[in-house]
């Protein structure tokens, strides 16, 4: 209420006075106004370029844009005002009717104006809920959204929301998309689905892989119009948009019109449409009534048309079918028997042993008959060993001790020796 | 001394192997089949000579080998190990062991009046039976015209090595039987390598000979029968000189001996011994009855042949080496999958180059040679030998009983010497109540020998 008063204080005071360019003071009368300042889209006028400023930032004026952009006539600042109670009446009404507990929402989560409205707290979708009166069948999905949007009320902005209200939410606004509708833009005119393709791959470069392979076409078209239109989902990232509208923004905006299908996941999300059995390698067959042979490799009836993998798992040698081992160290190779090592085991694959000959009985006996093998195994007796240890430290020691002692007589002789004479 | 003939219970040595409870036992069936073949063929040797259709001692030593072969191969079929545990050899006069020629055209011709002593053995999954004979090989004469045995330093010779084997044998069979004195034993002594040795001495003092190194008596198992190579630990018996003639000193009480052989433990039932007794006469040896040596010839005098190479050879498995020549690699395959532990001929090898890689082989010591042993001396000395392997067989069911696997059964040289026995215990050992042991001889079988297939044959 105090809201309207403010608006109509507004307007009849921005009416009352004016200014002129010069700023002096113009007195005038209530309609005829001396408009400097004019926003168009409103049919106003201000007298000041502040006026007409604040005025480009009210609620009011944007709902006239958007009549503008729906090619409706603008209204003016009373109506608007009627309007906006209305609609606050009604969605409170809604509300009660609905659950109260999980009625929070997420609001104007990516669509907050930069600068706080001191006038008109609403959420910008009720200003579309204005519209619903007039009844315009606009772009069809908006209609629809719009009776969505109603039902949600005027709340605070929480963040947390459950999952199990986000997919009700999701499912309440869903829009039906028809099959042979572009899912990125407004554009429905296509005869199929195949035209409808070819218009997202021309238009929008929507490409589909591996076509060779789909088996339901339908089935995928029907699956990504579903994730954009109920779920609001973009293909390619993992944004999730508050509306049909706001997700096609995104994805066009960001060139995001394309199925994901590089990484294992995203290939796997859409393979239930496809069919690559045809791709497997030939005489491919899973013989699920070998059981595990826990006796080696060789089977009795081995005929070698079958490679005992160590996992258990019997896998049909083919001409083409390398088979690894789990271990990853060993390749069986086709068609024949061998079995390669891996290269990190080189090693020991290249030492070359002693070939150990077996014993024959003879040769046996008279080995382990034999004193030199025995005699080798007798236990050696500790003090003795300290004793004859002990022995030889005494001797090297005595002899250290002579050779330093014979040093200071190396050099004595008794009779000089003539060197020349051979001395 | 009276006898009481009891049952010895089968009791079964340390050795489980050589368990000889019976007969009938697996065990001795091998032996005795062993021994059999030995006597066969020792026999036939025996005819040939002395009737004189062969006289190249190689002949004769091929003869025997294949014949060995031959007959082991016929019967243990199932056996992988059998054949030749010694191969044939004719060591003549003052050749102690090891004459085996490689061929024909340097082979010795017998002429008459050689002391011709021949040696086999053969084996049957190594249990052995080893056996030697001396004869003397009779002038073109025939037999029956002989005048008058032969006599002088030979015969003394001869029967010294008779007799003291015959009564060696009987006393190891004393062990079977309880005697009625205090210790139970023969002559109240235990029956070990000294009692042996006592005996054996007492022999060759009272003929006026003496006892070559390499003589022993002593306790044999299965594949082990005192080979070069094999060093045993537990050895019952005596031996003169050593185990190893290869090592052998002049001192007889060289420690060597001792810590190779237990003269101190006595004979058991159930066991297999071998009694390989060589005497030889001193005439030509410069008399040294010195109390070092005793009755045992100088080792001074007992050389290798200065000309004849061994041809004999025995593996040591005890020593593994990778050779480098190729020959000898291929020999060395050859003995480890063909060839047992015992010692084989240079002929009975089918690699090529086999003389070249033996040789290489010797020189790295794998493989041990039998060298030709002479006993030197002017005039040259004249040994004789006798070689038996007896079984001490006892049993629950039958009394016990001494089984002579080889080695009777083939008629001495008619000699006589003019000296006898004056021991009265080896006089009941010589008796022919033999002390109360009772005494089986494995005779041999006739051998039909077609001569063709036996010259052409190669030894396998």
């Amino acid at each position: 209420m105090c809201c309207i008063s403010t608006i109509s204080t507004y307007i009849n005071n921005r009416l009352d006075i004016k200014f002129n360019r010069l700023g002096h003071k113009v007195h005038h009368f209530c309609h005829v106004t001396l408009a400097l300042f004019t926003c168009n889209g409103c049919g106003v006028g201000f007298p000041t370029p502040d006026m007409q400023r604040r005025h480009m930032k009210t609620d009011w004026h944007r709902y006239n844009l958007k009549r503008r952009v729906a090619t409706l006539p603008p209204i003016s600042a009373e109506i608007f005002a009627e309007r906006v109670l209305q609609q606050m009446d009604a969605t409170r009404k809604n509300e009660e009717k609905l659950s109260i507990g999980g009625g929070n929402k997420k609001t104007l989560r990516h669509h907050k104006a930069p600068s706080s409205v001191a006038t008109l707290s609403v959420a910008g979708d009720d200003l579309d809920s204005v519209i619903e009166d007039e009844s315009i069948d606009l772009a069809g999905p908006s209609v629809e959204y719009v009776a969505s949007n109603a039902a949600r009320g005027v709340d605070g902005e929480d963040e947390d929301e459950d999952i199990d209200s986000i997919i009700e939410r999701k499912l309440r606004s869903a829009v039906k998309l028809p099959l042979s509708a572009c899912i990125f833009c407004s554009a429905q005119n296509f005869r199929d689905v195949d035209d409808s393709l070819a218009h997202m791959q021309h238009d929008h470069g929507l490409f589909i892989p591996e076509r060779n392979y789909l088996v339901d076409l339908k089935g995928l078209v029907e699956y990504l119009s579903e994730k954009v239109s109920i779920g609001n989902a973009c293909l390619y990232c993992s944004f999730i948009g508050r509306s049909l509208n706001s997700v096609r923004d995104h994805m066009i905006a960001k060139q995001h019109c394309k199925i994901p299908y590089d990484t294992e996941d995203d290939q796997l999300e859409i393979s239930n449409f496809y069919d690559f059995s045809s791709s497997y390698p030939d005489d491919y067959e899973e013989e699920d009534d070998w059981d595990d042979v826990a006796s080696g490799d060789e089977s009795p009836d081995d005929d070698g048309s079958t490679v005992q993998v160590a996992g258990g798992q019997r896998q049909r040698r083919t001409e083409t079918n390398l088979v690894l081992d789990p271990t990853g160290l060993e390749l069986s190779l086709p068609l024949s028997r061998l079995r390669i090592g891996h290269r990190s085991l080189a090693r020991y694959y290249r030492q070359s042993l002693r070939p150990t000959t077996e014993l024959r009985e003879g040769q046996g006996t008279v080995i382990a008959a034999s004193s030199r093998q025995i005699l080798a195994t007798v236990p050696r007796d500790p003090i003795k060993d300290r004793l004859t240890k002990k022995e030889w430290r005494d001797q090297r020691d005595k002899q250290n001790r002579d050779i330093r002692r014979e040093q200071r007589y190396i050099n004595q002789q008794k009779h000089y020796r003539d060197p020349m004479l051979g001395g | 001394m009276s006898l009481q003939e009891i049952v010895v219970d089968g009791e079964q040595t340390a050795d489980t192997k050589n368990a000889l409870i019976s007969l009938d036992s697996p065990i001795s069936l091998k032996y005795v089949a062993a021994g059999r073949i030995a006597q066969s063929v020792l026999s036939h040797l025996v005819r040939e000579v002395t009737e004189q259709r062969m006289r190249n001692v190689y002949d004769i030593c091929h003869t025997g080998d294949s014949l060995i072969e031959l007959e082991t191969n016929k019967v243990y079929k199932n056996v992988d190990e059998k054949g030749v545990a010694s191969p044939t050899t004719l060591d003549i006069n003052n050749c102690v062991r090891g004459y085996s020629p490689i061929n024909r055209d340097s082979a010795y011709i017998l002429s008459d009046g050689d002391v011709v002593k021949i040696s086999l053995g053969v084996h049957i999954d190594g249990y052995t039976s080893l056996v030697s004979h001396t004869l003397i090989a009779l002038p073109t004469i025939p037999r029956t015209e002989q005048v008058s045995p032969t006599t002088g330093v030979l015969a003394d010779d001869i029967c010294a090595t008779h007799l003291a084997t015959e009564a060696v044998i009987s006393l190891l069979g004393t062990v079977l039987y309880r005697y009625e004195n205090q210790s139970g034993y023969f002559g109240n002594r235990p029956v070990n390598g000294e009692r042996i040795r006592e005996i054996v001495e007492s022999v060759a003092k009272s003929f006026h000979v003496k006892i070559v190194p390499g003589s022993s008596v002593r306790r044999i198992k299965r594949f082990l029968v005192g080979q070069d190579t094999v060093h045993e630990v537990d050895v019952k018996g005596y031996a003169w000189g050593s185990i190893n003639i290869e090592a052998m000193t002049d001192d007889p009480d060289e420690g060597d001996l001792k810590k190779m052989i237990d003269t101190e433990a006595p004979a058991e039932p159930g066991e297999a011994w071998l009694v390989d007794i060589s005497l030889c006469t001193f005439s030509g040896l410069a008399s040294d009855l010195s109390k070092k040596n005793g009755l045992q010839v100088s080792r001074r005098t007992l050389k290798p042949h200065r000309d004849l190479k061994p041809t004999i050879f025995t593996r040591d498995y005890n020593r593994n080496l990778s050779m480098k020549l190729k020959s000898a690699r291929s020999v060395l395959i050859e003995l480890d999958n063909r060839k047992s532990v015992y010692p084989f001929h240079l002929n009975s090898l089918t690699t090529p180059g086999a003389p070249l890689g033996v040789a290489a082989l010797v020189n790295s010591e794998i493989v041990a040679p039998t060298t030709v042993m002479m006993i030197q001396g002017s005039p040259a000395p004249i040994a004789a030998r006798e070689r038996t392997t007896i079984l001490l067989m006892s049993s629950a069911k039958h009394i016990g009983e001494v089984v002579r696997l080889s080695g009777s059964g083939i008629k001495p040289s008619w000699v006589h010497s003019e000296f006898e026995v004056t021991d009265e215990e080896i006089i009941e050992l010589l008796s022919d109540k033999r002390a109360g042991v009772r005494l089986r001889n494995i005779q041999g079988t006739e051998l039909d020998v077609v001569k063709d297939d036996v010259q052409e044959m190669e030894i396998a």
